[in-house]
């Protein structure tokens, strides 16, 4: 059991449950006081900036702060790499623009048949029930499905995802145990399909990077392996999360579901909202060396949650940062990061998240919380609705294509 | 994309400006929105020096 947080601006705790139940309210009122909060609870200290600038200009700092820490842990791991995210120039960039090209704009736009077809089975599962998860049985299994697609493994695989991202992320912070074991069943496991796609390629990313070549070398077995756990990290409890909040926030704000039925052309600049408001990333990073941000001292060895979802919600960046407009105009928001670790699949994740709210809110105009069923959060770096328990009248408009 | 008709991308998914950059009247508004909107702070409008028709 951890000791429960009582002064937040000298001793946070990204695990503390009052962390993810009141976040926004929690850096609102941090925001008052201070703009770094600290904290002595992990391994050579930790900060967490609010300011959008400073997260902005330590996101750029790849001479003071390294990206090889991504969790900020009661005692620091040195996991194995998982490049590009890992990587600090002159690494990162050659790592980075390997494993681009699947996913850029164009690549990205020929899977929403592939997404569309997922969605639409997913609902066709949920009708007819009065009450269902639409976290965990809907916002869930649409990256899920796509990365285990895009990877060519089995979807029942997915478990086992789970299982390792929790222990390589939350539930490292209190103890590195579970996230060595962990590691070493990941590189096993991608090891085993890595293998075999070299002598069985198809036209997956596994086989996209068993082929790769840097500098006119293959990829070592270490750095494939880092990268396809760095594929299964970030692609799915991350667009889980964020669409988790989405769904939560339709559920919760009749008004705004009504619009974006009304008009679903509005759809993609909600998403935006969405993204800003409920950001589900924050980051890690290594102080490598000794520096000042916004007037701030950071020292050596220390960790930083470099918290975009933070940034989003600075009231010197975006005009009522606590009020979701999902017509906002002018929203450039750090969702997907900032500088040279800006996710590289956002593409994907926007596609999926806009797919899963026009066709959700095509075959369910009208869903709300079940009230005796508490929204289950996220923890530690991500943030968003795990749990998500909604009503779904039972006189809900049949799927056009059934009518 | 807020303003296809001015941005593109390349195939490894940077952003590119379609043609010579000039940006007509018309899609003033969209441009500007697009500066507005990069979170990067990538794109910027320069008044061209002489007026081009």
């Amino acid at each position: 059991m951890r000791p429960p947080v009582t002064d937040w601006e000298i001793d946070f705790d990204h695990l503390d449950p009052h962390w993810s139940e009141n976040l926004y309210a929690l850096w609102s009122q941090l925001r008052q006081t201070c703009t770094v909060a600290t904290s002595q609870r992990f391994e050579g200290g930790a900060y967490l900036p609010l300011r959008y600038q400073d997260i902005h200009d330590i996101a750029y700092d790849t001479e003071h702060f390294s990206s090889r820490l991504m969790v900020v842990r009661g005692q620091k791991l040195r996991v194995s790499g998982m490049p590009p995210v890992t990587s600090d120039p002159p690494e990162h960039t050659p790592a980075r623009r390997l494993i681009l090209p699947p996913f850029a704009p164009k690549e990205i736009a020929k899977l929403e048949p592939r997404i569309r077809e997922i969605v639409v089975s997913l609902l066709d599962a949920l009708e007819g029930r009065d009450v269902v998860d639409a976290s965990s049985e809907f916002a869930r299994e649409i990256p899920v499905l796509m990365t285990t697609d895009m990877l060519d493994v089995d979807p029942s695989d997915a478990l086992l995802f789970r299982q390792w991202i929790q222990a390589l992320g939350t539930d490292s912070v209190s103890s590195i145990e579970p996230a060595m074991k962990a590691g070493e069943e990941v590189e096993e496991y991608f090891g085993r399909y890595m293998r075999d796609r070299r002598v069985n390629p198809g036209n997956d990313l596994i086989s996209y990077l068993v082929q790769a070549e840097l500098d006119g070398q293959p990829l070592t077995d270490l750095h494939i392996i880092g990268t396809l756990t760095l594929i299964m990290v970030a692609g799915t409890e991350t667009t889980w999360s964020a669409l988790g909040s989405a769904l939560w926030h339709l559920a919760t704000h009749p008004d705004d579901r009504r619009r974006l039925t009304a008009e679903p052309e509005l759809i993609p600049t909600a998403i935006e909202e969405f993204l800003r408001a409920y950001a589900p990333v924050t980051m890690g990073r290594e102080v490598v060396k000794e520096t000042t941000v916004g007037g701030c001292p950071y020292s050596r060895g220390g960790q930083v949650l470099l918290s975009f979802a933070a940034a989003n919600r600075d009231p010197a960046r975006f005009e009522n940062p606590d009020q979701v407009i999902i017509d906002r105009k002018l929203n450039p928001h750090a969702a997907f990061g900032l500088g040279r670790h800006r996710c590289l699949g956002s593409n994907l994740a926007r596609l999926e998240m806009t797919i899963a709210i026009e066709e959700w809110l095509k075959r369910f105009p009208d869903f709300e919380l079940v009230p005796d069923k508490p929204v289950v959060r996220s923890e530690g770096q991500l943030h968003g609705v795990k749990e998500l328990w909604v009503t779904l009248p039972t006189f809900a408009p049949r799927h056009p294509s059934l009518r | 994309m807020l303003a296809p008709e001015l941005f593109d991308s390349d195939d490894l998914g940077y952003g590119l400006v379609r043609g010579e950059g000039i940006v007509p009247n018309e899609l003033l508004d969209k441009a500007k929105l697009a500066v507005a909107n990069c979170p990067e702070f990538a794109i910027v409008i320069k008044r061209a020096e002489q007026p081009t028709t």
